[in-house]
C-alpha cells in the first residue's frame, strides 16, 4: 500500500468512528460529522476528475479552517493531486506566491462565495508529494516547502503519544490550518483520532466549555486563566518563546513546550509534560546536534525541498542534516533551550549587537497591551520599541511603559500595510520602512 | 417516495445483490460475480452520495450518513474479496 493510501485509510478510519468539527459561525453553531466531510470529499474528487486535473497537479486551498477546508484537503488527497494550503495574505504576497504555485485549480472565498479557478497548471512527477505549505514568514518572506506521504505519517506519529488524543477528545482551535503547526500537529492527528475540534470563524478567545486539548502559540495561552490551562488533558505550546510568566502559569499542566519549524515538517522538539521554563523547547523527537552554537537536526518527518523560481531545491546537506537557523543551549539531561535567532541579531551604529527576541519576549508578557513588540533598528543609534497596540489601550500602555528605550506605536495604516503571519509582523519588512515611524 | 421506502429499497438491494453472489455455487462463477458486487456497490455508494451532497453547504443528513454507511460496510467486505487491481481501476473511473 502506497504512503498515499496508508494516510487517506487512517484518516478515513478516524472520520468515521467519532470525527467532528464543531464550526461556530456567527454564532451559530454547525457540527459537520467526519463521515459528511469523507462524502463531500469524495463528490469533489470526481467533479475535478471530470474537470480533467491531472494527476499530481497543484491545488491551492485559500480558505480559512472550515468543513470546506477538510473537504477540500481530503479531495485533493483522494484525486493524486497535492495539496497547497495558502494562508490569508496581502494581495501581492498572494500572488507571487500563487505566479510560484502555478496551480491546476485555485480554491478561495470570494464576495462570500467558494470559488473554484482552473489554471495551467504545473504537476509533480513524485507520487509521494502530498503539501506544499509555507513558512510563517516572522524574518523573511515566506518560502513552500514540500511533504511528502511519509512525511506526514512521521509527523502524526511522533506526535500521537504526547498529545494523548482520544476519540472523547475536544480540541479548542486557535491557529490556522494553513500552516504546519495547526494543519499538522492538530488537525491530521485529531481526524486519525476520531476527536472533535472546535473552530470559530470570528476567533474567539475564549475556549468553549469542556475543551480538553490546545495546540497554540504563547501569544495565545497566555489568554487562559492558569487555573483553565491546568484543566487541559494535552497539547502543544510552541512557535515563539516562552517568557518566564507564561511558563509559570503552564508548569505542572499536561502540555508540553514544542518547537518546529515548516521545514522539519514541523516536529524537532518536544518537552516533557508540565515542563515549562523560560524559552524552553524540549527534548529531541528527531536526530539533533549543535554546529557553532546553532541546531541542526535530521529526520524521517521533514520537507523534502524548498520551492523558487528555478524551481525545487535542496534544503538539507547531501548528509540530510539541515541548519535551524536557531542558536541552542543544552542541559547535560538533554533539554534545550532557545537563545535567538542568528539572523535576528542586528548590530546599533555604535557596533553594539543587539539580540531582540528574548527581550521582546519579556516586554510583551510585561505589557499584555501590545499585540506585538519589535525592538530595532539595524544602524540606528538609539533602541526603540515599536509596538502594534489597539487603539483603546495605547495611552494605559504609553503610562505604564517603564523602559531604557523610547516606545513608539504606529498608525493602524502602518500595521495594515505590514504582513504580520501569525500575529507576528515581519520583522524585516517593519525594519524596511523603520524610518516612516520612528 | 418517503425516505424509509427509500431506505427499505437500498437495503433490499444489498440483500439480493449479496445473494446473487454467495450462492453461486460455481467456483468460477462465484469468482466473477464479487468484482461484479464490488462494481456494483462503490458505483452505488457514489449514486447516493451524488444526489444526497447538492451544493455541499450543510452536512448530510443521520439518514443518509446511515445509508451510506450500510453501503460502505458491503463495499469494504467486497474490497477484502477482490484485487487491489480494480480497486485503483474503480478509483480512477470515479
Amino acid at each position: 500500500m502506497s504512503n498515499r493510501d496508508k494516510l487517506l485509510r487512517r484518516l478515513a478510519d478516524g472520520l468515521h468512528q467519532g470525527f467532528a468539527l464543531n464550526w461556530q459561525n456567527d454564532g451559530i453553531s454547525h457540527g459537520w460529522p467526519g463521515h459528511s466531510l469523507w462524502a463531500r470529499a469524495m463528490r469533489l474528487k470526481t467533479q475535478w476528475r471530470r474537470a480533467r486535473i491531472p494527476a499530481g497537479a497543484r491545488i491551492v486551498v485559500s480558505l480559512p479552517n472550515s468543513p470546506a477546508y477538510i473537504a477540500y484537503m481530503l479531495a485533493t488527497w483522494m484525486g493524486g493531486w497535492v495539496f497547497c494550503p495558502l494562508p490569508a495574505l496581502h494581495t501581492s504576497e498572494q500572488s507571487r506566491r500563487i505566479a510560484l504555485l502555478k496551480p491546476a485549480l485555485w480554491i478561495r472565498e470570494q464576495n462570500g462565495r467558494i470559488t473554484e479557478e482552473l489554471g495551467a497548471g504545473t504537476m509533480e512527477q513524485d507520487p509521494e508529494a502530498a503539501m506544499i505549505i509555507w513558512s510563517s514568514a516572522s524574518i523573511g518572506p515566506g518560502s513552500a516547502y514540500l511533504l511528502s506521504f511519509a512525511a506526514l505519517l512521521w509527523q502524526i506519529d511522533a506526535h500521537l503519544s504526547a498529545l494523548h488524543l482520544q476519540r472523547e477528545s475536544f480540541l479548542w482551535n486557535t491557529l490556522p490550518w494553513a500552516h504546519c503547526f495547526a494543519g499538522i500537529l492538530e488537525l491530521l492527528p485529531a481526524c486519525v483520532t476520531g476527536s472533535v475540534i472546535h473552530v470559530d470563524a470570528q476567533l474567539s478567545r475564549r475556549p468553549p466549555q469542556g475543551c480538553t486539548h490546545l495546540l497554540t502559540v504563547p501569544r495565545i495561552a497566555a489568554l487562559l486563566e492558569p487555573e483553565r490551562l491546568q484543566q487541559l488533558e494535552g497539547g502543544i505550546v510552541g512557535g515563539a518563546p516562552i517568557g518566564a510568566k507564561l511558563a509559570k502559569h503552564l508548569s505542572g499542566s499536561r502540555l508540553c513546550a514544542g518547537y518546529g519549524q515548516s521545514e522539519a515538517g514541523p516536529g524537532i522538539t518536544l518537552g516533557d509534560p508540565g515542563h515549562f521554563e523560560p524559552y524552553i523547547l524540549g527534548r529531541a523527537l528527531v536526530e539533533c546536534k549543535l554546529h557553532q552554537g546553532a541546531l541542526h537536526y535530521r529526520s524521517s518527518g521533514q520537507a523534502a525541498a524548498r520551492l523558487d523560481a528555478g524551481g525545487w531545491q535542496n534544503i538539507a546537506a547531501s548528509d540530510g542534516w539541515i541548519d535551524s537557523g536557531d542558536e541552542v543551549r543544552i542541559t547535560e539531561d538533554g533539554i534545550f533551550y532557545w537563545r535567538g535567532r542568528r539572523d535576528g541579531r542586528f548590530s546599533l551604529a555604535d557596533g553594539r549587537s543587539i539580540r531582540p527576541e528574548n527581550e521582546e519576549t519579556r516586554l510583551l508578557e510585561q505589557y499584555p497591551e501590545a499585540d506585538a513588540i519589535i525592538l530595532g533598528a539595524p544602524g540606528w543609534h538609539h533602541l526603540t520599541a515599536l509596538a502594534r497596540v489597539p487603539h483603546d489601550l495605547q495611552k494605559q500602555l504609553q503610562r505604564r511603559w517603564q523602559e531604557p528605550y523610547h516606545l513608539t506605536m504606529p498608525s493602524d495604516q502602518f500595521w495594515k500595510e505590514a504582513p504580520i503571519p501569525h500575529g507576528k509582523p515581519n520583522r524585516r519588512w517593519v525594519y524596511e520602512h523603520w524610518q516612516n515611524v520612528v | 417516495m418517503g425516505r424509509h421506502a427509500e431506505s427499505k429499497i437500498i437495503t433490499d438491494f444489498l440483500a439480493q445483490i449479496a445473494a446473487l453472489t454467495t450462492h453461486a455455487k460455481d467456483p468460477d462463477l462465484r469468482a466473477e460475480q464479487e468484482p461484479l458486487r464490488y462494481l456494483c456497490l462503490t458505483a452505488l455508494w457514489q449514486l447516493l452520495n451524488n444526489a444526497f451532497q447538492n451544493d455541499g453547504s450543510t452536512p448530510l443528513s443521520n439518514q443518509q450518513i446511515h445509508l451510506l454507511q450500510q453501503v460502505d460496510i458491503q463495499v469494504q467486505a467486497s474490497e477484502a474479496l477482490t484485487s487491489t487491481a480494480l480497486h485503483d481501476q474503480v478509483r480512477q473511473l470515479l
